[in-house]
């Protein structure tokens, strides 16, 4: 993926685990979780909320720059290893939590293990819940080039993955191994998770692309039904990726749900 | 030493009825292609004819039969070897049965221990098992992360032989496998277990891995340069190991037909192209899905010629086939000459005769096992095998 030159990537070392992260600005913590593309870098979305959090954009253990320990072999390991870099790296603090597809999975699963720990929650065209109504798209089985027209509304708007390097191709491909760890079976959900969400009250704003060909809308609707007091902004002409088809729309609705974060 | 060469009758029991026009319309030969395509009034008489073949094969001269397992593949019409198995220990009486192989990744490996001890209860220690990995694609039908394959490949291994030679009952806790009581009653005639071999086609790690565990290796399919490069890698493994390698652990896989001519034998060879470009064909995460294989394993397949059972590697034509002895085909003079090349080259302790292809006539078939039992086994037979130079 490419990474954003405006913000150079840091290490942490977390239990067995050395951590790639993006880091940047000051304020509240902010935790901004990828999906199973990999880590995107410093995205301008970060730099826009950066003015008001500190935000944290690590590589899941497994992606890019991060380790790959042979005991990860689940999203829930990958929840108990980021808030053990939030205890680490945010000490003290109550985080927002954001997750991607994959990411908000995993940001999911955080908010159900520790509660507590979590002041706001905002899943994006999130994982992690069987599909009430349609499937979530195949992934591993089929070339990315063969899924980028249920990624985007806008085709056009689509990067063009024969451009991308050699050297970046392999860290995709690295990626693709890792998510085959971690979401192959059940594919790309847990059986459980809807009712571990049902056990908790987090504010958390689900937000979703009309058009996710990847995950179905109704995997959002879910989720609203499971967490209490959540609110789902569908945004409209728009694909699995608000931050890169629709930013300002999904950057205002991100940015008016923190800011009333009690 | 091993000195004298088995020959064995192999045939992926092709349904012989789609051919490129059906297959041309989908993305893919196997997970993407309808099994809408399939009719079982034409596979009952098509495995019947098979297992007439496998009758004759034993009653003709054969040494051995070797079968395999693949699933969504039109090529092959066994999911599961061991019903072909024990099909074959039932028709036959003396020929060794070669399992080639398990697909151990993608099953129970307890069941597995217990289904192949059964088949050599059965067959009254006849049983060769070979283990597999498996192409991707049968760990993607089986529903198994394909990155887990080598794992499981490993760790049901060892447990299938552990079943065999530890005494039951007893607790095994691994990390894809887990049984709190172990004792199954039936185990095999051959002690202490059936012979185990590993196959390949291009890639070296799977000799080596052979090789380390003194498993014999059989090359599906390699041209001769490859085979031999790939036999050195054996050789040389086998000795790093701390035993000394000979044709007992080596065998090899090629196609090859024999009529009462030449020219009759050469038309039905052509046979052996039967939708050859679609056999593998499909997006690259069928055949090599993201943590399949290594990646300089796949670069090593990539930048040789292997063909055959092989996915990767530059295709070629019929005629350019036989030119290099891939595909044998002629008359029992001819093919006894071919075949008698090739085990004066490579010194195989086994070789496969993967013997029929797509729509090839049961009759054609019939005829060449008949001939090859009468005429070229015996002179093949003949041939003293070398042992493996220090």
């Amino acid at each position: 993926m490419t990474t954003q030159a405006s913000r150079a990537s840091n290490h942490v070392q977390v239990g067995d685990c050395n951590i790639e992260v993006f880091r940047g600005g000051r304020g509240p913590a902010l935790l901004s979780l990828h999906g199973a593309r990999g880590n995107p870098g410093w995205m301008p979305f970060h730099q826009e909320l950066a003015a008001s959090y500190s935000v944290h954009a690590p590589s899941h253990p497994g992606y890019n720059g991060s380790d790959r320990p042979d005991w990860v072999t689940s999203i829930g390991d990958v929840a108990r290893l980021h808030h053990a870099y939030l205890r680490q790296e945010a000490p003290g603090e109550k985080p927002i939590i954001m997750g991607f597809s994959m990411g908000g999975w995993i940001a999911a699963e955080m908010a159900a293990m520790c509660p507590q720990n979590v002041r706001g929650l905002i899943l994006v065209d999130a994982v992690g819940i069987k599909a009430p109504d349609g499937e979530i798209a195949e992934l591993l089985m089929v070339s990315p080039a063969s899924t980028q027209h249920l990624s985007y509304y806008d085709v056009s708007k689509a990067p063009d993955l024969s451009a991308i390097p050699p050297e970046e191709q392999q860290v995709l491909w690295s990626n693709r191994e890792m998510t085959s760890r971690l979401c192959w079976k059940p594919y790309m959900h847990n059986p459980s998770l809807p009712e571990y969400l049902k056990l908790i009250s987090v504010p958390t704003a689900i937000i979703w692309g009309r058009q996710d060909g990847i995950v179905p809308l109704s995997c959002g609707e879910r989720y609203r039904e499971v967490l209490s007091g959540s609110e789902l902004h569908v945004i409209e002409e728009c694909g699995h990726s608000p931050q890169n088809e629709k930013p300002e729309e999904f950057l205002q609705i991100v940015s008016c749900f923190c800011s009333n974060l009690p | 030493m091993k000195d004298r060469v088995e020959v064995f009758w192999f045939s992926e029991q092709p349904y012989g009825h789609v051919g490129d026009d059906d297959l041309a319309k989908y993305d893919s030969g196997r997970l993407g292609f309808p099994n809408t395509h399939f009719d079982p009034q034409k596979a009952h008489v098509l495995y019947n004819q098979y297992h007439e073949q496998y009758a004759l094969a034993d009653e003709v001269g054969f040494d051995g039969i070797m079968s395999n397992e693949h699933h969504a593949s039109y090529w092959c019409m066994k999911p599961s070897v061991y019903l072909d198995a024990a099909v074959i220990s039932k028709l036959t009486k003396r020929v060794k049965i070669a399992i080639l192989g398990n697909v151990i990744a993608i099953n129970d490996p307890v069941r597995m221990a217990e289904e192949i001890a059964m088949l050599d209860c059965f067959s009254g220690g006849r049983m060769i098992s070979g283990f597999v990995r498996g192409t991707a694609v049968e760990s993607l039908h089986g529903g198994i992360d394909p990155s887990e394959n080598f794992d499981r490949f490993q760790e049901a291994h060892d447990l299938i032989i552990k079943c065999w030679t530890t005494p039951g009952p007893f607790r095994y806790e691994g990390r894809h496998y887990h049984y709190r009581a172990v004792n199954p009653w039936v185990l095999p005639i051959q002690k202490p277990h059936p012979d185990i071999w590993f196959p390949g086609t291009g890639s070296p790690e799977s000799v080596v891995w052979a090789a380390k565990h003194g498993h014999p290796y059989m090359n599906l399919g390699a041209l001769v340069d490859v085979t031999k490069w790939l036999k050195q890698i054996y050789i040389d493994t086998a000795r790093e190991t701390g035993y000394k390698p000979g044709p007992e652990h080596f065998g090899y896989l090629l196609r090859a037909l024999v009529a009462d001519t030449d020219e009759e034998a050469i038309e039905l060879g052509r046979h052996f192209m039967w939708t050859e470009n679609h056999r593998q064909r499909g997006p690259r995460e069928h055949n090599d899905p993201p943590g399949y294989q290594s990646r300089e394993a796949l670069n090593v397949k990539m930048s040789r010629p292997t063909v055959g059972t092989g996915t990767y590697g530059k295709k070629m034509t019929y005629d350019e086939l036989r030119e290099v002895n891939n595909v044998i085909v002629g008359s029992p003079e001819t093919v006894t000459r071919k075949l008698s090349e090739i085990i004066e080259g490579l010194n195989p302790g086994y070789l496969h005769i993967y013997g029929n292809e797509g729509p090839m006539p049961h009759e054609a078939s019939m005829r060449s096992i008949e001939l090859m039992g009468k005429e070229v086994i015996p002179a093949l037979h003949e041939i003293k095998l070398q042992p493996y130079e220090d």
